[in-house]
């Protein structure tokens, strides 16, 4: 039973009087009523919020424009040092754009720093290569008609030098030409230059850049001191010049960092003393204050270890700016923030020994880090755009789970996280929660009442399950296993302060799921969008056995993973290279004691190698239920009267397609089916164990999963057996039914999803729909949700994410969209405004099917 | 013919700067769009020709 001493508990922490209503319901009306925010300060920030997402891969306001700044300090860097070693290269373009870029501070920010020349300014990479910045200076909605002629003509400077001319090299025309349709596959790296990362924070709260440094500069010397020792000593002396460069980068990165956030300092001292300050939220004297004590800040994070909340804020910030931002661009907000900034949020808010703070003030600067995550400006390549709709990128942290003994991570700081969460009302950055039955029940409430506020947020990521496949699969110590936090949208990985994951060349990327079962029927040639041979040849499947069928689609896993694989490699190859990111690397110990770039990974200790299915392939085991079922069971059809509907598109054989979609289906409990899906899975997971990636032998893992893709890839994936037509949406997240085709209620799409091999796969996601007259109008609803998380965690399921919408509300906001800015859906790994979402990927998120629990 | 460095909106960088160059200054303006106000800082030179310069308003 659901205590009413955390309810009441929860209820003070949030000023809600709920006069015997349930709290959810409370919420959502004071929300409508008041609008989101805790304090003046944030309610001022949240109207003016600059966001910065996009739909159909365009930018929703107009007013978000590219500025060249960047690019041309960049370019400038580079010219300036052509001559040097590569990563000192890439140390200088940073030290040249940090010494010269534009800074600002915006009204009312308590945290400052940011990526581009003026406020919503999109920033541009043209190391990265051609296609993604002629992509954008071609674009005149987004590139005034000034700026063209100079980008075209940095394009043509950095085509010798950009990451994709380093890796075109070792393709042979046939296999760029497959990757490049996007049929079967993401677009490699080089071609639209999205990455991720995971930042080791907590190295530089704790020791501040400029220990650091010192560190490296020893490390400098012993090498010095060791090539003077005599004897000679060859096998041992050379690796240490490769060292001395990569240290001396790391310096010149850290030293340049700490001088631009001081220019933050002296920007916020200036305008203290300077500015009239009058119309602030707060009063002149208490914005001068303010101002006075973030030049104070800044003067000393990152170069001084934090000491307090505001410090680690702000010192965090800096790093994700720059790490993620600036040095490269690197999608995601990966951390683990509870267990991240609890010394320094129990300092100033517990303890009142540095910054002291109340509570309510923790609140109010949490909610500001969500705002100016929404104001971040993101320019990934079209191609990823178009799959994120609704966001401005994968910003999702983590919060939760146990430490290695067991014991309850979750702090007042996590609740304060989720207190934020609620009162701001943001769809970014999206929460992920380690779950376990062992988390308190204040916090584990809090995570529902997100969920009850329709957020989709938090994911709920099973803690002891990725605790125990960190160990089992990736060879993490438990202490390590235990600190997970979501890389991006669900695939785990490494926190602390070393050894985390840095590129998405090492995790992440990924295959199209449903692709490797329609290749399958069409010996690899893709006659839906490019009209080339993407996938293998595998023979003429109007002739196939149900095994012949079997092996084709193995075949195609292997073509399909077989190209991904090879592409990440190449990409990490050069990108260590060629293309190094030494603050990153200066971040993070075991870089700063090998003496090795951040993308280098032999005998990194903690690897992270896994990719995903994107969208997920339940498809293809629904496929393949529909062909066993009418092809090779009832002998209805054959493989050729299929494939010839398929071809058609199904029209003209509707009745055929009834019979197809009739079929058993995934999500029903239904052994017919669940046991295609196991083998599936296994196969699957197998070829990808096959694939060794550098720096882990046991090979890499799995990860089945949709972002948006399983609506705006629907245009390049054919017909399906199951019954889709071309065009038409794909199974969403990576085990979730088809929507509308689970009719057995939620325990059996749980029992479905617990047939398959979990303990093999890294994540995997699924989606349920629930209702809101339970979730947010009962007072019921926790206790109910807490008997399905039980199952759903008995079950050693992975995953499970939340909408809670209801249809009307969805279809009111398609007919009068700016009335209902706020409503938030969650889509597949991430949260997004539904407004901004596309008719089809709206429509489809209403079809899912809405579960009745209790 | 007007310099930077007779602009009120010119600060010159404190020699104890890490970015600190000789003549170096900040340019920075109080800025207004539709989204509120900001306060805007350019890296410039106090012997930098202000003629064209909309924004310069002599000290």
């Amino acid at each position: 039973m659901a205590s009413a001493a955390v309810l009441e508990e929860i209820s003070r922490d949030l000023k809600i009087d709920r006069k015997g209503q349930p709290l959810g319901k409370v919420m959502w009306e004071k929300k409508i009523k008041e609008g989101p925010g805790s304090t003046p300060r944030t309610k001022h920030l949240y109207k003016r919020c600059r966001w910065a997402h996009t739909a159909g891969g365009e930018y929703v306001r107009e007013d978000i424009k590219i500025s060249l700044e960047r690019a041309r300090l960049y370019t400038e860097g580079h010219k300036a040092n052509a001559g040097e070693l590569p990563i000192i290269i890439r140390a200088k373009c940073l030290e040249h754009y940090l010494k010269n870029c534009s800074i600002y501070i915006q009204d009312e920010e308590l945290i400052v720093g940011s990526h581009n020349e003026y406020p919503d300014k999109l920033e541009l990479f043209p190391e990265g290569g051609a296609k993604n910045m002629m992509d954008y200076l071609e674009d005149d909605t987004v590139t005034p008609p000034e700026l063209y002629d100079e980008g075209v003509k940095m394009v043509e400077y950095w085509k010798q030098w950009s990451l994709s001319s380093r890796c075109e090299r070792y393709f042979d025309p046939e296999s760029l030409e497959k990757l490049s349709t996007g049929v079967i596959g993401e677009p490699p790296v080089w071609a639209h230059f999205y990455t991720s990362a995971c930042p080791p924070y907590q190295s530089v709260l704790e020791d501040g850049l400029e220990k650091r440094i010192k560190w490296c500069e020893d490390n400098i010397k012993n090498a010095r001191d060791k090539i003077k020792t005599f004897p000679w000593r060859g096998e041992e002396n050379f690796p240490l010049f490769e060292k001395i460069d990569a240290w001396e980068a790391m310096n010149i990165s850290a030293r340049a960092v700490i001088g631009w956030a001081r220019k933050y300092s002296r920007l916020a001292r200036i305008i203290a003393e300077n500015f009239d300050l009058s119309d602030s939220v707060g009063g002149a004297g208490q914005r001068k204050k303010e101002l006075l004590e973030i030049a104070d800040i800044c003067a000393r994070v990152p170069a001084e270890p934090a000491r307090g909340l505001k410090d680690a804020m702000q010192s965090k910030w800096f790093c994700f700016v720059v790490a993620q931002n600036i040095e490269r661009y690197c999608s995601g907000y990966s951390q683990l923030e509870d267990n991240l900034l609890w010394p320094y949020y129990k300092a100033s808010v517990i303890d009142k020994t540095a910054q002291p703070m109340s509570r309510e003030e923790a609140v109010e600067l949490i909610e500001c880090e969500r705002l100016k995550v929404c104001e971040r400006t993101v320019t990934k390549g079209r191609w990823m755009r178009i799959i994120h709709p609704g966001i401005n990128d994968l910003h999702i942290l983590s919060l939760g789970g146990l430490d290695e003994n067991g014991n309850d991570m979750c702090t007042d700081l996590t609740d304060v996280i989720l207190e934020a969460a609620l009162n701001i009302h943001t769809n970014e950055p999206s929460i992920a929660f380690k779950y376990s039955p062992k988390c308190n029940e204040k916090t584990r409430r809090l995570v529902y009442e997100c969920i009850s506020q329709g957020f989709g947020f938090p994911s709920i990521k099973n803690y002891e399950k990725n605790f125990k496949h960190s160990m089992e699969y990736h060879g993490w110590p438990p202490e390590v296993a235990a600190r997970w936090a979501l890389v991006l949208c669900m695939a785990p990985g490494a926190t602390g302060r070393r050894s985390t994951q840095h590129s998405r060349n090492e995790g992440g990327s990924g295959i199209v799921g449903p692709a490797v079962g329609t290749m399958a029927l069409s010996d690899g040639f893709d006659a839906w969008f490019s009209n080339k041979q993407c996938g293998a040849h595998t023979g003429d499947a109007s002739k196939f056995t149900w095994e012949d069928l079997l092996k084709a689609v193995e075949e195609q896993i292997k073509h399909n993973s077989q190209l991904m694989f090879m592409n990440k490699e190449i990409t990490s190859y050069a990108e260590n290279k060629w293309l190094e990111s030494p603050f990153l690397a200066m971040m993070d110990d075991w870089n700063v004691e090998e003496g090795v770039g951040a993308f280098h990974r032999y005998n990194k200790p903690y690897t992270n190698t896994w990719a995903d299915y994107y969208p997920g392939p339940v498809g293809v085991v629904d496929d393949l239920a529909a062909i066993k079922y009418w092809v090779f069971d009832k002998k209805k059809y054959t493989m050729a009267q299929l494939l010839e509907a398929l071809k058609a598109n199904w029209q003209g054989y509707e009745e055929m397609r009834q019979e197809f979609l009739s079929a058993p289906k995934f999500g029903n409990d239904d052994d017919y089916v669940d046991k295609i899906a196991n083998w599936f899975f296994n196969v699957s997971c197998d070829v990808w164990a096959a694939h060794k990636m550098v720096g882990w032998e046991k090979g890499a893992t799995i990860v089945p999963q949709s972002v948006s893709a399983f609506v705006t890839l629907g245009s390049m994936i054919g017909a399906e057996p199951f019954g889709r037509r071309h065009g038409e949406p794909t199974h969403d997240g990576g085990c979730s039914p088809y929507m509308g085709l689970d009719k057995k209620g939620p325990t059996a799409v749980l029992k479905s999803v617990s047939k398959l091999p979990n303990e093999r796969i890294k994540g995997i996601q699924l989606n349920q729909r629930l209702p809101v007259g339970l979730m947010r109008e009962s007072e019921k609803g926790f206790d109910v949700w807490s008997a399905y998380m039980k199952t759903w965690h008995d079950l050693n399921c992975d995953h499970v994410q939340f909408n809670v919408v209801r249809t009307e509300d969805m279809r009111s906001a398609q007919k009068e969209p700016e009335k209902w800015e706020h409503l938030i859906v969650r889509i597949a790994g991430y949260s997004a405004r539904f407004i901004s979402l596309s008719k089809m990927a709206q429509d489809a998120v209403i079809a899912r099917t809405e579960q009745e629990l209790g | 013919m007007p310099q930077c460095k007779e602009c009120k909106s010119f600060f010159p960088v404190p020699e104890n700067e890490w970015d600190y160059e000789k003549g170096a200054g900040d340019c920075i303006r109080e800025l207004r769009d539709n989204k509120g106000r900001y306060w805007h800082a350019r890296r410039t030179k106090d012997e930098m020709d202000a003629l064209k310069c909309t924004d310069y308003k002599k000290r």
